[in-house]
């Protein structure tokens, strides 16, 4: 995964951004995300983006700095995301979505020139949206730097009428996640000796 | 459902606008060597529209009123010309999307009015993709009551001289960049400025209206207008107090804010 910026969208200096975010909801609560659930795609741009293989929504969606480091510590990242239509909320409470996987990807590129009847715009007014459909920023034919920002966990939210706020865990969470461990009564000495005669297997006999 | 094309109830009339494009809004950083760059995260271009009507007739500010109430939570299409915005012809045929920012007008014993509407674009656009994800509505639904305690008064002896219209607009909106993406209705109540310069014996009987009725605790019938007697609905003062001045002549000057009550 390469964070360089190239410089085909460096030109002059002046580049566009936007970024792309997925969820992955786990609607059946078998903790296996995506299947019976859905993922969800949003875009911080103003229409929808599509990217040659998902369409991403366009909502008011912001996060804070990431910062990383060589310890690999968990760090984590903090999205609000607009939720006043209502929407996301009952999507979050009907669904498993802690510990699923989430991915911010940035897009940076450089909107390509556009001319529109015989004026020439520089950076493009339409970015190749199509008139006839409803409009659809297509980034798959477009000269882009694509890197993932953020890839990891989702780890809490929580909700208002006007926004909902999330925070993102990187993956190595993981790491600093205890064993099971498990506790005994005095009067269960007897179940304990049978314990430690029988195969322990993650917190329960072993079938 | 699609949106609802406002622009020739909009438009008609107006004496003047005022615009402010915001196109490619981002932003610019600046490094130690004086080299600038620029990122952009808005391509689609923000308006915001500012029309405005001088000594328009009743019957057209009834008729802006409507739009107003009609979507003051959602938005709708206006073609306010190429000139100003011509997102229809590079982004598509029905991207003209606006909503209401404000809405405020003043009328006069002339039975002239006087106002502004404000607006702002928006990228909630007329498509079924947009529709069905996010749907929009505006309910506008005031009590209506036939009581006349007060326009008894504002018939006959504290007739005011001028009265502002505003409203108290509890929706919520969403942006992205400086366009509206999404609007949802959290009710809408109509607020009346009335002014008067009354006689003290016609004073006194507009103070003690304020007095029997509890100042705020009172709801009564508010004609739509403001003055005559007409489309009366719930309510009540907004403030809990009365100011008034008593002038050198005799006379008393004051003013009452009203708030209709759901």
């Amino acid at each position: 995964m390469a964070k360089t910026i190239t410089n085909n969208v460096r030109s002059n200096d002046q580049m566009a951004m936007l970024h792309l975010f997925e969820f992955k909801m786990d609607k059946d609560f078998d903790g296996t995300a995506g299947e019976a659930g859905e993922t969800l795609y949003f875009t911080d741009h103003e229409i929808f983006v599509n990217d040659g293989t998902n369409e991403y929504t366009p909502l008011s969606i912001t996060f804070d700095r990431l910062t990383e480091d060589a310890s690999m510590q968990s760090d984590s990242i903090n999205i609000s995301i607009d939720n006043i239509n209502g929407a996301l909320s009952s999507e979050a409470l009907a669904s498993e979505w802690r510990n699923n996987p989430c991915k911010i990807t940035r897009v940076v590129y450089t909107p390509p020139q556009e001319v529109i009847g015989s004026d020439t715009y520089d950076y493009g007014l339409t970015n190749g949206v199509p008139t006839t459909t409803y409009p659809v920023l297509d980034i798959s034919s477009y000269t882009k730097d694509v890197y993932d920002l953020f890839e990891g966990i989702i780890d809490t939210f929580s909700a208002t009428e006007q926004s909902l706020q999330g925070t993102l865990t990187t993956k190595f969470i993981h790491w600093n996640k205890p064993y099971p461990t498990r506790t005994f009564n005095q009067n269960e000495f007897q179940s304990i000796v049978d314990t430690l005669n029988d195969t322990l297997y993650w917190g329960q006999q072993k079938p | 459902m699609a949106l609802t094309n406002r622009t020739s109830n909009i438009l008609v009339d107006h004496s003047n606008l005022e615009v402010e494009e915001w196109h490619k809004q981002g932003e610019q950083i600046q490094f130690d060597s004086g080299k600038i760059q620029t990122i952009v995260s808005s391509t689609m271009p923000s308006i915001e529209m500012t029309v405005r009507y001088n000594n328009v007739s009743q019957s057209r500010y009834e008729s802006l009123r409507t739009q107003y109430e009609a979507s003051y939570a959602s938005v709708f299409i206006l073609n306010a010309g190429d000139e100003i915005d011509w997102r229809d012809n590079y982004l598509a045929n029905t991207s003209n999307t606006w909503a209401f920012r404000d809405f405020s007008f003043s009328t006069d014993v002339t039975n002239r009015f006087t106002g502004t509407i404000r607006l702002l674009t928006s990228v909630f656009f007329d498509y079924t993709e947009y529709q069905s994800l996010f749907t929009q509505s505006s309910n506008y639904s005031p009590t209506t009551t036939t009581d006349t305690s007060f326009s008894a008064l504002l018939t006959g002896n504290a007739v005011p001289y001028k009265v502002d219209y505003s409203y108290i607009n509890n929706s919520i909106f969403s942006s992205i960049g400086g366009n509206i993406r999404f609007g949802k209705d959290k009710s809408l109540k109509k607020k009346w400025t009335v002014y008067w310069v009354l006689q003290e014996s016609q004073f006194l009987e507009l103070l003690m209206f304020y007095r029997k009725r509890g100042g705020i605790m009172s709801k009564f019938g508010m004609p739509k207008l403001g003055y005559g007697n007409v489309g009366k609905t719930e309510a009540v003062f907004l403030k809990d107090s009365f100011s008034y001045q008593k002038r050198v002549d005799g006379l008393y000057t004051c003013q009452a804010d009203i708030v209709e009550v759901l």
